[in-house]
Order: structure tokens, then sequence, then C-alpha cells
């Protein structure tokens, strides 16, 4: 109790920046990530628009960044993220960082989810006369719609990880908090506090994003 | 109507060129219910899906009244996409979406107004006596009234022609006859030249007027299917 006196309002304005970092960096991460999977999907050799040159491009980068921890992501985008921002430290400066990071996530869930559709349906929309658009905006995303919430609550879920991490080296929010109270100030119980804190986060994301995906899926 | 000439697909992948149609030539009359009997792995379904170019011919021409598919692509190959519907053994029904909702689809992409595709969408559904199904979706149905939705579905724009890819083999003997009879109604109603794909001699006895056998890539025998039976039974 006397913790949440001491800290209360800390805790508060760490768990907004949290909130504010997490779901900011979903929705940029998405507005890349979405194209992005498509395209890993339809320029796929087996896709409904083959482009060999582009699958493989695509495919690498995803697959390079995917492949550094986030933890030195987070500092090797330092520059770039002083050039857009304008500084290096703080809540909006570390959305940088995590949307660079989320990205390819997003692209491998969405490309994941695209993939899950039946091959019959999208042919059965080609003989219908669908162009490759509609087969794309009516077709595979509403299709892929239960999968799809289910991917955004696993990246949302990964974007709380990461937003920790930022946090730990200046970024703001619950992760700050632990590291600067807890870590150097030996604060365990405020600690403990931000943990359980990032954990009901956590679950509160899973419990909706199952719910929503169970909700509009329509095959049970 | 549909003139198919010399029609060869060769399939390439790393193992090497399969030849799955061997010159194939047809010639499929208005008002026709045509079958292409053979079996598995024969090249019935490598056929069916060359005709709307699903699958893209090696060699050879498919005329449809005239026009010949194999030149066209883009706006033109859709729009003539929606002159020839196309029914399948899995259905291939949207499954997020309703009953109602999959036969609205083509209408949608066909560009039709919303009011005037609701009032075709409520016509389709008493040609294949699903009224009472508008709002399920497909999840809930059986294997028979899937089949119901995808017929409605392939002939909301009033194609000329109804492609049919083992229509029936997921289905019990009952429900399959009950199918057949629906297309054999269509036909006759609507006038639509139906081309039947099956590995079943029954299917073909029960609606088709002509048949076309395929054995390995090729065209062995076509004619009248009475005729067909006879060869069969004098062997
Ligand atoms: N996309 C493909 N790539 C390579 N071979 C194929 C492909 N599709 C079909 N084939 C082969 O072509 C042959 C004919 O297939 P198909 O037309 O589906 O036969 P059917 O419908 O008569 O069972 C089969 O041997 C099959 O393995
Ligand atoms: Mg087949």
């Amino acid at each position: 109790m006397e913790l949440l006196n001491e800290y209360g309002s800390i805790l508060i304005k760490g768990t907004i920046d949290s909130l504010y970092m997490i779901f900011v960096s979903v929705f940029f991460s998405y507005l890349i990530g979405i194209p992005a999977g498509i395209a890993l999907v339809v320029t796929d050799e087996n896709g409904i628009m083959p482009a060999k040159t582009c699958y493989n491009i695509l495919g690498t980068i995803v697959n390079i960044v995917r492949s550094v921890p986030f933890i030195i992501l987070l500092i090797a985008v330092i520059p770039l993220t002083r050039l857009i921002v304008g500084t290096s430290i703080g809540v909006t400066a570390s959305i940088v960082p995590l949307v660079i990071g989320a990205v390819p996530f997003v692209a491998r869930m969405v490309e994941s989810s695209l993939r899950e559709l039946n091959k019959g349906i999208i042919e059965a929309a080609i003989s219908m006369g669908c162009s490759n658009m509609q087969i794309i905006t009516k077709v595979m995303i509403p299709e892929s719609m239960p999968s799809l919430i289910l991917g955004a609550s696993i990246t949302t879920i990964t974007l709380v990880g990461y937003s920790a991490m930022a946090g730990a080296v200046g970024g703001g929010g619950l992760g700050d908090i632990a590291i600067r109270y807890g870590y150097y100030r030996y604060e365990r119980d405020l600690m403990m506090v931000t943990i359980v804190l990032l954990v009901a986060i956590v679950q509160l994301i899973q419990i909706t994003g199952n719910r929503i995906s169970k909700k509009i899926n329509k095959l049970n | 109507m549909i003139k198919i000439q010399n029609l060869t697909k060769i399939y390439h992948s790393d193992h090497g060129d399969f030849l799955a149609l061997d010159h194939v030539n047809l010639d499929i009359k208005k008002g026709d219910i045509y079958g292409v009997i053979g079996l598995s792995g024969a090249g019935k379904s490598t056929l069916v899906r060359c005709i709307n170019l699903l699958e893209k011919p090696t060699a050879g021409n498919i005329l449809i009244d005239g026009e010949d598919i194999t030149l066209m692509n883009g706006p033109e190959l859709r729009k003539t996409r929606q002159s020839l519907g196309m029914i399948f053994q899995d259905f291939n029904l949207l499954m997020q979406k309703n009953v109602f909702q999959n036969i609205k689809f083509p209408l949608e992409i066909a560009g039709f107004d919303s009011k005037a595709a609701d009032a075709r969408v409520q016509e389709l559904l008493k040609l294949v006596g699903l009224e009472d199904k508008a709002n399920s979706y497909p999840a809930k149905l059986s294997g028979g009234q899937k089949q119901r939705v995808a017929i409605a579905r392939a002939l909301a724009n009033q194609p000329k022609v109804l492609l049919c890819d083992e229509a029936t083999s997921a289905l019990d003997p009952v429900t399959t006859l009950s199918i057949l009879e629906l297309l054999k109604s269509i036909n006759i109603r609507l006038g639509v030249t139906i081309i039947i794909i099956t590995h079943e001699m029954k299917v073909v006895e029960a609606i088709c007027n002509r048949v076309a056998v395929i054995e390995s890539a090729k065209i062995v025998k076509d004619g009248l299917t009475a005729d067909l039976i006879n060869h069969f039974e004098g062997e």
C-alpha cells in the first residue's frame, strides 16, 4: 500500500506510456506488415501473382531483420530514430525500433494466416472472374480474419516484451521503471508490481484476441 | 458452342515434364450435358480447368461461341469467366460468408447494384431449394446443401456454360441423384450447357446426352451416351 502511495502516479504513467508505445507500434507495424505479408503470399510461385525476384527480396529482408536480436536492433537504429523523431530517448522515439522489429514479424504472421486458406476457394474466386485485387480484398482477407485477429494478439504480446526492452534503454514505460527502480535502486517490490502489470496486459490482450477471433469465426 | 481443338497441356516440374492432355478435340453443342469420364489421373480436371483458363493450355485452342479464350487476358478474360460457371468436388464456398452472401458474391464482382443482386439471390435460393438456409453458414450445411449453394453461386451471372469437376464425388448416392436432378432441370429450364467431369459411369448414365472417354491424356472415344453404353456392354 505504502508502495502504491509512493509510486502510484509513476506506475500509472508507466502503464499509459507502455500501452501507448505498444498500440502505436502495433498500428504502424500492421500498416506496413499487412501489405508485406500479402505480397509474400501472392508473389510466391504458386500465388496469384508470381514474381520470383520480388518474393525473394522481400523474404530476405524479413529474415534479416527477424534474425537481429531486438536488443541489438534497438541500438542499431538509433541514428534512424534521431532522423525521424529528432531524439532517441523517450516513449515516442522507441516507437521507431519497435515498428522496425515488428514489421517482419507481422509480415510472417499475416503470411501464415493467408496461407491457411484453402486454395480451392481462391480458384473458385478466379473462376467467378475476380481480379487479383478483388481476391485479396474480398476473399483472402475476410476469409482469414479470425486467424489474422489471433495473429494480431500474438504480435501485440510480442510488442509488450519489446516495449519493455525499449524502456530499459531509455524508452520509458513499465520496462523503464523496472530497470530504474528495481535494478538500480533495489526496489524489488516495485519491480514485482511492474511485472504483475505486464502480465495483466498480456493476459488481457490474449483473452480479448481469442474472444474476438472466436466470435467472428463462422467455421464453428 | 464450345470447340476444343488440339488442346495440349504439359505440366513442368522439377521431376520433369508431364503430358496431362494430348491433342484433345471436343465439340460441345449448346444445350448438351456433356460428360467426360475417365480414371483418376487421366487428365479430366486439367481439361475442364483449361476451359475457363484456370490452367493455361500449352497448345491448342478453345473456342467459346467462336471466341478463343486462350487468347484472352485481363478484363476480357474475367468477363468471359463470368459466363462460365464452375462447381467443384469440395464446393469451395466462402466459409466466413453465409449462404445469401456466398450467392451474392459473384454479383458484386460483376458490379450489380446491391438491390438488384438481392432480388437475384432470392430467385437463385428458390431455384436450388434453399430459401430457408439464406442466413446459415456453410459449416452448418450438409454436403448436398453446400453443393446447391455452389450451384446457385455459379449460376448467379446467368452463365451459358456450367463446368462441373467431380461435383458429386463427395456426396452419398441419394444426394448425388438429387444434385444430378437439379443440374438436369437447370439444363432444361435455363438452357445452360453443362460439362460434367466424373469417374463414375452412373453419373454419365443419369444425365449426360453425350460423353467422351479420356485415358492417359487422350480422348479415346466420344459420342452419344446411349451408343457408348451399348459399346461397353458389347465388350
Ligand atoms: N499442377 C500440376 N503439376 C504437375 N502435375 C499435375 C498438376 N496437376 C495435375 N497434374 C498431373 O496431371 C495428371 C492429370 O491430373 P488431373 O487432370 O487432375 O486428373 P483427373 O482429374 O483425371 O484425376 C495427373 O497425373 C496429375 O498428377
Ligand atoms: Mg480430378
